[in-house]
């Protein structure tokens, strides 16, 4: 009777708790869409040495409580190598700047991919990523160009993809949502260009970028109206997700850096570890996370450690030698770059060997239209494990010792070092109760978790500028310590800190907006010098414009430059209901 | 009978396994994780004395905001005013924990009545020696004008008590506020003992005003008529309360 009712009981169980795992991971892979990022670009074809200008705008379905506050921009090559990363600070879903382009790239395509924290829990969607053409300022012969592949539209995932069309009349007709007209269609070089922007569709808002410059490089886009749809209809995240499922959470007021415990031996994630983060200061800063039951851990990063190396080690309570910390890293991408096949025309060998020239020349006057936005520093309390300690001691009040048990016995009262044949055992005295506590303090070498007291050891007068004791039983969260000490070198050589026992990082800070183009000429300043060269390939840059039924008509004012030839004033631009447009118009400079 | 038992057991299992993995994902969940540590030392209270050293001798659910901005919620507090700390009570364990004075901007403390107190932690100097100290002073009212209240217990004598065991010596303590009043251009008075007399001496050019505030608010305890005062001050100056952060 017994066993007829326990077996299919445990059968029953395993079963039930297997099929919840793979329904957790079907909605997981599920809310792919919840939320998506849409990249535009003041061009899709650059030379290498000059700045490429990015709008990058979060779009969520109205029913997500996903708050993403940070986004992620990448550009990769086509070996999926990074060429650069930013952490972005959005401002109501949308940040904007720029990316120098290294000199050293190879002409190639090339991927911009945009993301979030929580986005990185699914996999890349081709609509989150736009793909740009980067020729190298020294490759004269751009046989890149020459092989001939099918045409990018062919991929019906690409929305945004690569194309170079350059007739004009080849562009698809559609109905304008948003008009743009200039004041006239042919204008001199270095003359004023009035362009007039007007809402059509009065029942939808637009957030827009504009960019005006040479067709060549605007080419690859098409008028078109694509419905994100499936994008921005996502629905809410919660639903049956949980902290064991996911990696990455939405990150809302700060980073997020999250990684795993794992049994190196096993592999598998340990639940109930307490991981430390710190990072080198002449202050004690902490923060701590506890594991999770699939070992992973979670740091909502104080802004103290913006443009820091934090080091995360596993508290030293946890005396097994197996467990070991991953970090995961956000942008590392497990779907490799397939690049967009294209068509390349004639003309486009011309058009990059004249705008390498243009560069050469601007790189040799020292020519830059980047602007640096001033930021304005806000200085971050750090999350301080004490305000003051017991006992501070500067070596430097006191005759020269030679190493740190000379020191601790004349001038450290409240510490008692033993040294046995294998251990050292560090032990101060309490100084509420006056005795000795039973556990070693919590040692830090210039603000790093120390586990092996051996390191400290040698250090005298010579290397050791201050010394922090805090021997009372101190309360930290749900940390407890038996004291604090911190030893502080002279050379902070905190390098030397156990480096098997960390693992670090470098804590980017989010960015928005740094940089920008200066859409002012000096055609309109009073003494500006007519010999002075203006090779603008880009005419103006502007990456957040907002019209509504409110504002439904815009005019923008800017100046032609020496260049001669076809420029496209072309918008991206997303609707209140998700719709993304592109629109263009060709103007001519002779 | 036992196989209404074994479906009545399978039904009871998946409905526990159902909803154990189902701990739904919100951004409540997330904000958990990541509440924020407050420091400070093992604390128990001090004894041999006669009266309360707190302010409210029960435990309170509150708040504390630290210097960082990070805010801990609901959790239980106790000021004692005789040490001018803030003792919090530590979950699960219930051990008693001095937080760090010094990394603390404000705390508050939720009243059973509803009543949200919020204290400060104020630079001021205090009598008898006039030296700079930081202090926990409740908010009373803020403004350009402001008022706060140091809730302070004071040492007033020695007794010597006859017990079973022999006799002991008791350090009688009682309340002893001091209430400041601050302005924005930092200049900041304190009184120890409110009446409509000090209060005109601290401001002689609206006696006339603070006299007629006294008689509208008869039957209000001495501590609200000097709020009302205060609130008059700044309503002469023209100048909107400012909204706690609590």
């Amino acid at each position: 009777m017994k066993n007829t009712f326990v077996f299919p009981f445990i059968i029953l169980f395993v079963i039930a708790s297997i099929l919840n795992d793979h329904k957790n991971i079907a909605v997981a892979t599920e809310k792919l869409n919840s939320e998506s990022i849409f990249i535009s670009t003041d061009r899709n074809l650059y030379i290498a040495g000059e700045y490429l200008y990015f709008k990058f705008q979060r779009i969520t379905s109205s029913q997500t409580n996903i708050n993403s506050g940070f986004g992620y921009i990448v550009l990769r090559s086509e070996t999926n190598q990074i060429i650069e990363k930013i952490t972005l600070k959005l401002n109501e879903d949308i940040a904007f700047g720029s990316i120098y382009i290294p000199d050293t790239l190879q002409t190639g395509i090339y991927q911009l991919i945009g993301f979030t924290s929580w986005m990185k829990n699914f996999s890349v969607h081709p609509s989150n990523s736009k793909e740009i053409l980067i020729a190298n300022r020294f490759d004269e012969e751009l046989n890149y160009l020459l092989t001939s592949k099918p045409l990018a539209s062919e991929n019906p995932d690409l929305n945004d993809s690569l194309i170079i069309q350059p007739e004009e009349n080849s562009l698809p007709k559609h109905k304008s949502l948003i008009r743009i007209s200039s004041n006239d269609s042919v204008f001199s070089t270095r003359s004023k260009i009035e362009v007039d922007l007007q809402l059509i569709d009065l029942l939808n808002k637009y957030e827009l970028s504009i960019s005006v410059a040479r067709k060549n490089a605007l080419t690859g886009f098409e008028n078109s109206v694509i419905d994100f749809g499936n994008i921005s209809v996502g629905s809410d995240f919660s639903d049956n997700l949980n902290l064991n499922t996911i990696s990455f959470l939405p990150e809302k007021k700060d980073l997020i850096v999250s990684g795993k415990v794992i049994n190196s031996i096993s592999g598998e994630g340990i639940k109930d570890i307490i991981v430390l983060l710190t990072t080198p200061d002449t202050i004690l800063n902490l923060q701590y996370s506890k594991t999770l039951n699939n070992g992973n851990f979670h740091f909502n990063l104080s802004p103290y450690y913006y443009s820091r190396e934090v080091y995360f080690s596993i508290h030293p309570d946890y005396l097994n030698p197996d467990l070991k910390i991953q970090l995961f890293d956000k942008f590392d991408f497990i779907e490799p770059f397939r690049p967009v096949e294209f068509k390349s025309i004639p003309e486009l060998k011309a058009y990059i060997k004249e705008s390498q020239n243009i560069i050469k020349v601007q790189k040799a006057y020292k020519i830059n239209y980047n602007l640096t936005q001033p930021i304005r520093e806000q200085i971050a309390f750090p999350p301080l494990l004490f305000s003051n300690p017991a006992l501070k001691i500067l070596l430097s009040d006191y005759f020269p010792l030679d190493d740190f048990t000379e020191i601790s016995r004349e001038l450290i009262i409240p510490l008692r070092i033993r040294q046995n044949k294998d251990e050292i055992d560090l032990r101060l005295v309490n100084q509420a109760s006056k005795t000795f506590f039973n556990k070693p303090p919590i040692v830090f070498l210039d603000g790093i978790v120390l586990r092996d007291f051996e390191q400290i050891m040698p250090l005298g007068s010579e290397e050791l500028n201050k010394i922090e004791i805090h021997n009372l039983p101190w309360v930290y969260g749900e940390l407890e310590f038996p004291g604090i000490i911190g030893v502080y070198t002279t050379k902070r050589n905190y390098s030397k800190a156990d480096k098997d026992d960390h693992i670090s990082f470098f804590a980017e800070k989010p960015i928005n907006p740094s940089t920008y183009f200066s859409n002012i000429t000096k055609h309109s300043q009073p003494n500006f010098h007519i010999n002075e060269p203006d090779f603008r390939q880009l005419l103006y840059w502007n990456p957040s414009i907002l019209l509504s039924a409110d504002n439904k008509n815009m005019r923008i004012e800017f100046y032609s430059s020496d260049i001669k030839g076809d420029f496209i004033i072309k918008i991206d631009a997303i609707s209140s209901q998700g719709s993304r447009i592109s629109e263009s118009k060709i103007i001519k400079v002779k | 009978m036992s196989q209404k038992l074994f479906i009545l057991l399978c039904f009871t299992v998946l409905s526990i396994n159902y909803s154990a993995s189902c701990q739904e994902l919100n951004m409540e969940t997330i904000e958990n994780l990541f509440s924020p540590a407050l420091s400070g030392e093992f604390f128990n209270s001090p004894s041999g004395y006669l009266g309360s050293q707190y302010y409210f001798e029960e435990w309170l659910y509150g708040s504390v905001t630290l210097l960082s901005g990070e805010k801990a919620i609901n959790i239980r507090l106790r000021y004692n005013g005789l040490l001018d700390e803030l003792i919090w009570m530590k979950t699960p364990s219930f051990q008693q924990v001095k937080l760090d004075k010094n990394l603390i901007k404000e705390f508050s403390l939720d009243k059973p009545n509803g009543e949200i107190l919020t204290f400060k932690r104020l630079s001021v100097v205090l009598p008898p020696f006039n030296q700079k100290t930081e202090i926990f002073a409740q908010a009373l009212y803020e403004s350009q004008i402001s008022l706060f209240a140091f809730r302070r217990i004071s040492i007033i004598g020695r007794v010597i008590r006859k017990m079973e065991t022999g006799n002991f010596e008791f350090i009688e303590i009682e309340p002893g506020y001091l209430y400041f009043i601050t302005s924005k251009d930092a200049k900041s008075f304190y009184l120890s003992k409110i009446s409509k007399r000090n209060i005109s001496r601290l401001f002689p050019e609206f006696k006339d005003e603070i006299n007629r505030s006294y008689k509208n608010s008869r039957g209000k305890t001495e501590e609200e008529r000097f709020i009302l005062v205060v609130k008059l001050l700044n309503d002469i100056v023209g100048i909107e309360p400012i909204q706690s952060t609590n």
